[in-house]
């Protein structure tokens, strides 16, 4: 122990008592020889041999006196460190590099481990299913997990809560769900504080209750101990606080943030309507039964399903019910996934190219430190030695850049969900774990030996000797070959990443700013609710009016007008109506949509009137019903026949006296989502036609239409006292929210494919500036005996274009190869679109030969005399 | 007859028994005993005995303590420590050993 202690120790120490050791041996025995009667000088020397090769005793004595392999480890990073503070520039640009590709690596694999990797944390995740249908209601929910033996079914489902008041303070937006009494033991998980509820909560006289969210407790209660038992009122009702979950646990819906679950059996007290047989709300899951098989629970749900029908509980929706994989609960978060795939291979390119600049980085260096190297081989050093201390500066190199990507990555992942959720709210687990940190490493150390390798045997492979003079000696051959093949490379990666990145921006070009079929700009958009009590007001197309005719007068409003659900609204049935005229019924497969607008609404959104006219103030309740049709919708219900006049009926049996009059054809638009094509459409006026969702009131302003946001608000409040807003934005946000795939990707995609540019072209800059540096002794010459200096220049660049040449072929190559897999995210343009390709070709070519041309210019400018001086 | 390479391990046992001999000795004193010794038979680089000098004392074989040589020198004492006392018992009889399985081995052969 106590020798171990001593070797830590002697590690740092200095080695100055051998010198004084070996100094004083040195001059004992030359004494002794000078007393046999030789002279001082024949004496000294002649000790200095019969003590044989000091410096390799030095060198055996240094392995020993500390612990072996440590020593030397800690020898080689004083080393390393030593290398860098005296090239800080080296030591920088090489962490940096590291620590982005790492970072974005790392970031984008935490987001991969989150949503598509990680199961839920709970007992057993892989014996959960998801039940599939179009959702169940309480009822259905009740009887089948009554009567299944195979699994043991739970539940959840958003809660309408009108009012929610914590601590004095109505939340707006907390995320409220309903769960069933059995969700959290079905689930498998514990609580953190208190308990989490049971079927006995189900029960009707059961006190109500429930159970919050960490994060809930975290920001709503600053962790306050005295939790257990608060109230929280829920529309005036009291309900006390009976749990905290774990930190962890998110419940069954990943990326939403579950502020707290209330016992399902609740929702007859908080919301009735919720609870009857034709409400589909409830997404169900289940725990198989030890030892049944996904078949068997899959043939017994099923036929329970069907059986419920019996029950005369009505049925909606398909009548077949399918058993999925539910380890990774309902994940609401698929569209993500492809996308993150693909990222992570861009990411892992960009790790590439990191890489192989960082190995032609290190293969300069070792060049530059050749009579260096040459030296300690000279002196005895194995090469096995040299290359171990080279490969200990990479991996110094690779940990520190790690460590730094490692930070880096917590805050990208970040940055990259509120990008992906474009303002909503979210939660995901990203926290750090062994996972991360471990996969961090893995890139770290595989890092390593890709771009330490090559040059740590590169610049060993010299021929003993200190011929590192002759700088064009064949022994630099392989280093020449291996650096212009890292530099082929990175130009092919780029062209990947960048060609990659101009495909995606154009894809969200094109879907952000496609023909919507009216001018999506300078328009804002309010979503209507009614606030705390149940009367219908806002639900009364009179009021749809007032509110319409109010907000017209704000000043700055252009137009203005009320819609039953909105544009763009994801709310807006998927399904179509079924319209009858006097001869012929056009069936829902048709998809034809009708909606409620108030006049002025066709003009406020500018939607272009292809024949007859628009709506009119003059449409009211009582007055002839009237509509206005989709050319699409035109062709689907009267073929090539002139729609005006023609009347149209909503229902599959046509009634006259029920029946509008089609007084206009309007342009197709995209109403639904900016991704589907435009799909055949109707408006009919508020107070003609009846409403089934939220009003929306729209409003075109002069200017930026965000500024109008507490004027529309505040005038529509005038116009319905009971009205609140739920939701506000301007169109252009409203598509960014439908094209938030599209934008993450083009973003960081963009982002990465600039860096990866960056990288490129810093490293193509090293490359010729490294190699214009070794010949320019031979340029010298040139220009002295008449070469001008564009033909010099030439000489340079030429090795540029051929570089150039060869990586953008093998880009050009890959991007055709592995363009199919982009194709699904693509839209509007495929993976070969020509102009795309071009122009990513371009900016590469560009770049790459600035890189190359800026370094070769000044070799080109070069006096030739100082030149020639140089290498005597 | 070319002088033979120290065989290899032998410089250690050869440094415990010089210790033992002479007592308290500096590294060039143990050198050249070794040498005068070895009369001439001997390839001995003097500088190896020092790596072999460390080796032993970080085995608590030998110890070493600063002293002032003869000539009024900074020099490091070396001596021989209880638990060295007991190896070289060891180092011998193993030695002996060895010694007698070759002749052993060359009689024999002969």
């Amino acid at each position: 122990m106590r020798t171990l202690l001593a070797r830590f120790l002697g590690m740092f120490g200095s080695s100055s008592r051998l010198d004084e050791e070996i100094e004083s041996h040195i001059a004992m025995q030359a004494a002794e020889f000078e007393r046999s009667g030789m002279s001082p000088a024949e004496a000294h020397e002649r000790a200095a041999r019969a003590f044989g090769h000091a410096t390799q005793i030095r060198e055996q004595h240094r392995e020993q006196s500390r612990l072996p392999g440590l020593d030397s480890f800690v020898q080689d990073i004083r080393y390393a460190l030593r290398q860098w503070r005296a090239n800080r520039v080296f030591a920088f640009t090489a962490i940096a590099t590291l620590a982005l590709s790492i970072g974005a690596t790392t970031s984008i694999y935490q987001l991969l481990d989150a949503i598509v990797i990680r199961p839920l944390p709970v007992r057993a995740p892989e014996e959960l299913v998801l039940l599939e249908t179009t959702g169940f209601s309480y009822p259905q929910f009740v009887e089948m997990s009554k009567r299944s033996t195979t699994a043991e079914l739970f539940a959840t489902g958003f809660g309408r809560i009108k009012e929610f008041r914590a601590e004095g303070q109505t939340l707006s937006d907390a995320q409220l769900l309903y769960a069933s009494g059995n969700f959290f033991t079905g689930l498998g998980t514990t609580p953190q504080v208190g308990r989490l509820f049971t079927t006995r909560d189900d029960a009707p006289d059961s006190l109500p209750i429930v159970v919050i969210s960490d994060a809930f407790w975290e920001q709503q209660f600053q962790r306050r101990a005295d939790i257990l038992g608060r109230a929280i009122q829920m529309n005036g009702i009291e309900v006390r606080i009976v749990g905290v979950t774990q930190p962890e646990f998110y419940g069954d819906r990943l990326g939403t943030p579950v502020d707290a679950w209330i016992p399902m059996g609740k929702v007859h007290t908080f919301a009735p309507s919720q609870a009857t047989p034709g409400s589909s709300w409830l997404q169900p899951m289940a725990r198989l039964r030890p030892g049944v098989s996904t078949q068997r629970a899959q043939a017994e749900l099923n036929a329970l399903w069907l059986a419920i029908e019996d029950l005369g509980i009505r049925m909606n929706g398909p009548r077949k019910l399918e058993i999925r994989p539910g380890s990774h609960g309902l994940v609401t978060m698929t569209d993500f996934q492809r996308p993150l795939w693909l990222l992570m291979g861009i990411v892992g390119v960009l790790l590439l190219i990191g890489c192989s600049n960082l190995a032609n980085l290190l293969m300069a260096r070792a060049t530059a430190r050749t009579h260096e190297i040459g030296v300690r081989l000279a002196i005895g050093a194995g090469r096995a030695r040299v290359i171990r201390q080279l490969l200990t500066e990479s991996m110094l190199l690779a940990l520190i850049g790690g460590a730094v990507g490692l930070g880096l990555a917590a805050a990208g992942a970040r940055l990259i969900l509120n990008l992906a959720m474009a303002g909503q709210r979210w939660y995901l687990p990203t926290t750090i774990d062994w996972r991360i940190a471990g996969f961090t490493t893995l890139v770290s150390v595989g890092a390593v030996i890709v771009f330490g390798m090559v040059p740590a045997f590169a610049a060993t492979g010299i021929p003993v000797a200190l011929r590192s003079e002759s700088r064009t000696h064949s022994a630099s051959r392989f280093r020449q070959f291996a650096t212009r093949g890292f530099v082929v490379a990175q130009i092919a990666l780029s062209m990947l990443l960048v060609a990659g990145a101009a495909l995606l921006l154009r894809s969200f070009w094109n879907l952000a700013h496609q023909d919507f079929g009216y001018d999506v700009e300078s328009v804002l958009s309010a979503s209507l609710t009614n606030r705390g009590d149940f009367s219908r007001d806002i639900f009364e197309p009179e009021s749809q009016l007032r509110i319409a005719e109010r907000v017209r007068q704000i000043p700055g409003v252009i137009a203005g007008g009320v819609s039953v659900s909105g544009l763009l609204d994801e709310g807006l049935g998927l399904g179509g109506m079924p319209i009858a005229t006097e001869s012929r019924l056009v069936p829902e497969s048709a998809k034809i949509r009708m909606i409620a607008v108030s006049p002025g609404y066709m003009e406020t959104m500018a939607i272009p009137l292809k024949l007859g006219r628009a709506l009119a103030v003059t449409d009211r309740k009582n007055a002839p019903r009237v509509a206005v049709v989709s050319e699409s919708a035109a062709r689907a219900i009267f073929g090539k026949q002139n729609p005006i006049g023609q009347r149209i009926f909503s229902g599959k049996t046509f009634r006259a006296d029920r029946s509008y009059e089609i007084v206009g054809v309007m342009r197709d638009i995209r109403y639904a989502t900016p991704r589907e094509d435009p799909g055949p459409l109707i408006f009919a006026p508020t107070g003609q036609f009846p409403g089934f969702s939220n009003p929306t009131v729209v409003v075109r302003v002069a200017g930026d239409p965000a500024r109008f946001a507490r004027a529309l608000e505040d005038a529509a409040g005038e116009a319905a006292p009971t009205l609140k807003v739920f939701r506000m934005r301007t169109l252009r946000e409203a598509i960014n929210s439908h094209a938030r795939r599209e934008r993450l990707l083009a973003w960081l995609s963009g982002g990465f494919g600039a860096l990866a540019l960056i990288l490129a072209a810093v490293g193509l800059y090293g490359v010729v500036a490294y190699a214009a540096e070794q010949r320019t002794t031979e340029m010298g010459i040139r220009l002295a005996l008449g070469a001008t200096q564009s033909h010099v220049r030439g000489l340079l660049l030429r090795e540029v274009l051929w570089m150039l040449a060869a990586g953008l072929s093998i880009g050009a190559i890959a991007i055709l190869g592995l363009g199919r897999l982009l194709d699904s995210l693509l839209f509007g343009l495929s993976s070969h679109d020509p102009l795309t390709l071009a122009l990513a070709l371009l900016v590469l070519s560009g770049i790459t030969i600035l890189a190359g041309y800026l370094p070769a210019r000044r070799v080109a400018s070069i006096d030739p005399s100082s030149t020639l001086r140089r290498e005597s | 007859m070319s002088k033979a390479d120290v065989p290899y391990g032998t410089l250690d046992l050869m440094v415990l028994k010089t210790l033992a001999a002479l007592g308290t000795l500096h590294g060039f004193g143990i050198a050249r005993r070794i040498e005068q010794l070895a009369q001439g038979s001997l390839e001995l680089n003097q500088g190896t005995i020092y790596p072999a000098l460390l080796r032993l004392e970080q085995r608590g074989w030998i110890d070493s303590e600063w002293g002032a040589s003869e000539a009024n020198r900074r020099a490091r004492y070396y001596s021989l420590t209880k638990a060295g006392r007991k190896q070289l018992a060891v180092e011998e009889a193993r030695w002996a050993e060895t010694v007698a399985m070759m002749e052993r081995v060359l009689e024999t052969e002969a």
